[in-house]
């Protein structure tokens, strides 16, 4: 079980005194929320058509988009995937993450003509990805940090390897 | 076209059609299967199956879409459903490896006589599609069954095969469960040696292993990274700095409450910023770390969110309610709903997601004595 945390001594109010100057009726109306940007299918879609266009052949399995996109997403788990890409760790050590918001957006990305299911079961740009692509690389600002983390996977990543770290 | 919700009974989308001249949003109730959803402008129709499966809009467009469909990949969910099994069953659960010469069909079995297969089939799948790739994954196995019973008699021995599982993520209709009893009425029929005279075909999800699930989040709780720290002063007042509306919403909120006495308002306020802190850090960690679990959360969340506005509505919230007594009850449901997170992190989201309430304004207190 995680462990719980420890107020900060310069907590300025206990929960008991919170509580109290809280205790009182409320009304409630739902207002829109904020979605963390990074999980907007919108997002997604593009990042997953330059993780595709970064793979041997241009091709590649959900697993394998998964696993990448984990890695491309988070700055946290940019360097424990490197370094288990590059043989410098234990990949089983590594913990891979399952996103459903990824598979939502590839799915969106094959009803919006972004990609299409090759021999079953891997995603590759049709033309109309593939201009979608063009465009996010003719703007070098666009998603430079995701487009940084894929170059040191190199220009053509081995999913034979990829599929390695998923199944050590 | 972008999902706008992610409860899989009520979906909203803004769809975006090119062949439309203006967004149209809607939502949608996929709880009842296969319906027209909307006419959209030049006769388009969309269509939704409950549970993964397909949207069509315009004509012989084609969106897939997951929105509960199992995301399993068949190893995965073998890998799952073994320790399902070994946490019900302990020692009397035997899996059975398929690297020499395969598994006759049969992923494991008890002690007791019961035989277990299982089967994650590749969605999207609409519910028909499902089903006949369940029945012929059934037929298939039971086949084998029959076919290797001498073998599966050597493995399970002394028991009799009393019965027949087949493990699924997902079971959408009462058809797989219909071809079960006809296939078990058959193999009881031939009288196979090792097989019980009493012999049924039984299809189980994992919901009905609800105890097991219960203590796989238990272990699952030791992935989990430490809680982040308490959010400080420091960052509360640069919080309050870059947010100067929400900080006046919230000043403006506080200088209603007539109970709470002048010398406790900026503190009251400065408490409220930094829990508010404190569980946008421990979503941004979940959201890193655990993502099906941060959409959990969301979706607990909006759920809350939803209740409260219709008790409020109709007249049932607010003045029976307390703002205290909503966060006991949110840190109740958190701890119901995530078991794996514990005591600790329910109180920081409990408090923080109330805290965010009254910054984001769904959340308006009424001034003790006012209602």
């Amino acid at each position: 079980m995680a462990e719980v945390r420890s107020r900060d001594p310069r907590s300025s109010l206990a929960d008991g005194r919170l509580a109290e100057l809280l205790d009182t009726g409320f009304e409630f109306s739902v207002r829109p929320a904020p979605v963390p940007a990074d999980v907007r299918a919108h997002w997604r879609i593009p990042l997953l058509l330059l993780i595709v266009d970064s793979c041997r052949s241009r091709r590649a399995s959900l697993q394998q988009l998964q696993a990448i996109a984990w890695a491309a997403i988070f700055e946290e788990s940019r360097e424990s995937f490197l370094r288990a890409f590059n043989g410098e760790s234990n990949p089983a050590a590594l913990l891979i993450r399952y996103d459903p918001a990824i598979t939502r957006a590839a799915d969106l990305a094959v009803g919006l003509d972004i990609f299409a299911w090759k021999s079953g079961n891997r995603l590759a740009p049709t033309a109309t990805g593939e201009e979608v692509l063009a465009e996010i690389l003719g703007n070098a600002d666009v998603m430079a940090d995701e487009r940084a983390f894929l170059s040191e996977l190199g220009s053509s990543i081995p999913m034979s390897r990829i599929d390695k770290m998923l199944r050590p | 076209m972008t999902a706008m919700g992610c409860h899989p009974s009520r979906v909203e989308w803004l769809i975006t059609p090119a062949d439309l001249d203006h967004p149209t949003r809607m939502r949608v109730d996929t709880e009842h299967g296969l319906r027209v959803i909307a006419h959209l402008r030049g006769g388009a129709h969309i269509w939704l199956w409950t549970c993964g499966g397909r949207v069509r809009v315009g004509s012989g467009r084609a969106m897939a879409c997951h929105m509960t469909g199992s995301e399993w990949s068949g190893d995965d969910w073998q890998r799952y459903c073994h320790h399902l099994l070994s946490l019900r069953y302990d020692v009397a659960y035997q899996p059975v490896p398929d690297r020499d010469r395969g598994d006759f069909g049969i992923e494991g079995f008890t002690s007791g006589g019961e035989v277990f297969q299982c089967y994650a089939a590749q969605d999207p799948l609409s519910p028909r599609d499902l089903y006949e790739k369940q029945r012929d994954k059934m037929t298939a196995d039971l086949n084998k069954l029959e076919k290797n019973i001498n073998e599966i008699r050597q493995l399970t021995s002394p028991a009799t095969i009393k019965c027949w599982v087949l493990l699924v993520p997902r079971c959408d209709t009462k058809n797989i469960i219909v071809h079960g009893s006809i296939k078990g009425d058959e193999i009881r029929a031939k009288g196979l040696p090792g097989v019980d005279g009493e012999f049924f075909v039984r299809v189980l999800t994992d919901d009905d292993f609800a105890s097991e699930k219960q203590r796989l989040a238990g272990a699952a709780a030791a992935l989990l990274p430490s809680p982040p720290a308490d959010a400080t002063e420091e960052e509360a007042k640069a919080w309050e700095a870059d947010a100067p509306e929400a900080t006046d919403v919230l000043r403006r909120k506080i200088a209603n409450l007539s109970h709470v006495p002048s010398s406790d308002r900026e503190s009251l306020r400065m408490e409220l910023v930094k829990r508010h802190l404190y569980a946008a850090d421990t979503e941004d960690q979940l959201r890193c770390t655990q993502p099906q679990m941060w959409e959990r959360l969301d979706v607990e969340k909006k759920q809350r969110e939803q209740t409260l506005a219709v008790e409020h509505l109709v007249g049932t919230s607010g003045e029976q309610r307390t703002i205290a007594e909503e966060v006991d009850e949110m840190r109740s449901r958190l701890e119901s709903a995530f078991p794996a997170l514990g005591g600790g992190w329910a109180d920081g989201l409990a408090w923080g997601i109330v805290a965010d309430w009254l910054i984001r304004c769904p959340l308006d207190p009424i001034p003790q004595g006012a209602a």
